[in-house]
């Protein structure tokens, strides 16, 4: 399939982000393109999904083919945060649907198809290299080859959505990436079989109950790394992803290699106790590590004339509550409307470019002042996450607010209360 | 109920939540609070309410206190119309 010459929105990337904003823009009747460097079903970190996640596969369309995967239903979280444990149940708080453990592959390949039969365009293995945008109502410039070709070719839009994921193209590209020097992270992950998980009732169960018995993600802090170094064991069909968050100054001058990861990794699993028990039946299988440098970083501007930033481009927290999928679906949801309306009323689009830009950054802050232990921001943000904690009804604040109990980080998420 | 409320009531029983069916949604029953109007369903709201009632909503005004209950609602439609037929 040849790409066309224009179009009216090119999305880069077809991971959940710009999978789903291709959906609602498609639905709504405009031509869609997505690029994405990579060919689908491609591996990626972030497998366990809060039942949010349900709003936007409905809206999308796509709740049905989610379900027929038969992905593992959870039923919360157990947290353990400097030896206390306590467990948030997402039916204490009247959620009636499951969250889930998806293996992202087959989750993101899902969406991306999903967008594909709703009439996006999708061209994989496809980098874009460049977007030049003028001013509103101008044309927009989005230049591309074959990942792995000096073939240069473009294509002309009036809508550009980057949801690029870490590449953070557009951002980059303007220097307007900010990194959060003070929570410089990385991820390593790794997959064993056959290990134990822990059910919400904090029972021990075998991976082969796994479709029987709903699991619970269990996280817990890493007492010797700082006060934001921790760990997740989420149970999946056929294995169990561990993965640690550690701070870049823990791993300085360790050799860049796997071997290095792989023994720091393992290392690290060891002398967890309660993890070490549940991996203990299990088997680590070898190779499976890999690392993500992500430092925590946002975008400064979200939106601009022709363009929209959602998903990791827009911004990357730390992943503890699971929310960076269905903030990336609500960014989706967000710019395809708010795009969808400038179509319809070009002389208003900065007026809906506003509107995306305020929602997105200040449920991304919420999500910022969840996960970081000690945080400060600009009035602006801070009254922007007031304003969104309020939209939020009783049921999600109260499962926020246990949730920031939980890992001993309250104090962000109450002062955004008051 | 009235010309703003009984609409927008309307619009939120057959669109946004089906599952208030059977409510009485009275001019202060709390919609976002009781999950009616959601993350998704606030965006939808506010092209209902612009593309019915003739109004500009812009990015200030999509807050709680605009949108919290029928009443809260009513009275921003009618601040907003008053304010443009006042304008040039």
């Amino acid at each position: 399939m040849n790409i066309p010459q224009r179009c009216d929105v090119v999305v880069i990337g077809g991971g959940p982000a710009g999978a789903l904003a291709a959906t609602f823009l498609s639905r709504s009747g405009h031509h869609v393109v997505v690029l994405d460097r990579q060919h689908f079903p491609r591996t990626t970190v972030g497998e366990s999904l809060i039942p949010d996640v349900w709003k936007y596969c409905d809206a999308a369309g796509v709740t049905e083919r989610i379900l027929a995967e038969g992905f593992v239903r959870k039923a919360g979280g157990l947290v353990e945060w400097n030896g206390e444990m306590r467990t948030l149940s997402f039916r204490d708080f009247g959620y009636t649907r499951p969250a889930l453990h998806v293996e992202r592959d087959s989750f993101d390949a899902i969406l991306l198809d999903h967008a594909g039969s709703q009439g996006a365009e999708v061209h994989q293995g496809i980098t874009v290299t460049r977007v030049e945008t003028a001013g509103d109502g101008e044309p927009v410039r989005v230049e591309f080859r074959p990942t792995g070709s000096e073939q240069l070719n473009q294509i002309e839009c009036r809508y550009v959505v980057d949801a690029s994921g870490q590449n953070a193209l557009l951002a980059r590209q303007a220097g307007s990436r900010q990194l959060d020097e003070a929570f410089r992270f990385m991820s390593i992950w790794g997959y064993f079989e056959n290990a134990n998980y822990l059910a919400v009732d904090g029972s021990v169960h075998s991976a082969a109950e796994v479709t029987e018995i709903a699991p619970s993600t269990y996280v817990t802090n890493i007492p010797d790394l700082g006060d934001w170094g921790w760990c997740w064991h989420i149970a999946l069909r056929r294995n169990t992803s561990v993965g640690l968050i550690v701070p870049v100054d823990a791993v300085k001058g360790m050799r860049d290699e796997k071997e290095s990861w792989e023994q720091f990794y393992l290392a690290q699993c060891a002398r967890l106790p309660r993890l070490a028990q549940l991996l203990a039946p299990g088997r680590y299988i070898p190779g499976s590590v890999r690392i993500i440098r992500n430092y925590s970083y946002r975008s400064e501007q979200l939106a601009g004339p022709g363009y929209y930033l959602i998903g990791d481009a827009a911004g990357f927290l730390d992943p503890i509550f699971s929310v960076g999928v269905v903030l990336a679906m609500h960014g989706a949801y967000a710019a395809a409307w708010a795009i969808d309306q400038s179509l319809r009323e070009p002389q208003r689009a900065a007026d809906y470019r506003a509107i995306f830009a305020d929602q997105l950054k200040g449920r991304m802050e919420v999500s910022r002042a969840l996960a970081l232990p000690g945080y400060q921001c600009s009035e602006q943000a801070n009254r922007l996450a007031q304003d969104i904690v309020k939209l939020t009804d009783k049921q999600a604040q109260a499962l926020m607010q246990a949730a920031s109990r939980a890992t001993a980080r309250p104090h962000n998420f109450d002062a955004l209360l008051a | 109920m009235t010309a703003i409320t009984d609409p927008v009531a309307d619009y939120i029983r057959t669109e946004l939540a089906p599952q208030s069916q059977g409510l009485e949604l009275t001019p202060d029953y709390p919609l976002i609070q009781a999950g009616l109007v959601d993350s998704l369903g606030l965006f939808r709201l506010v092209t209902f309410l612009q593309d019915r009632f003739g109004i500009k909503i812009r990015a200030q005004e999509i807050v709680f206190d605009h949108f919290a209950t029928l009443a809260a609602i009513e009275a921003l439609v009618v601040a907003k119309q008053q304010s443009s037929e006042e304008a040039p």
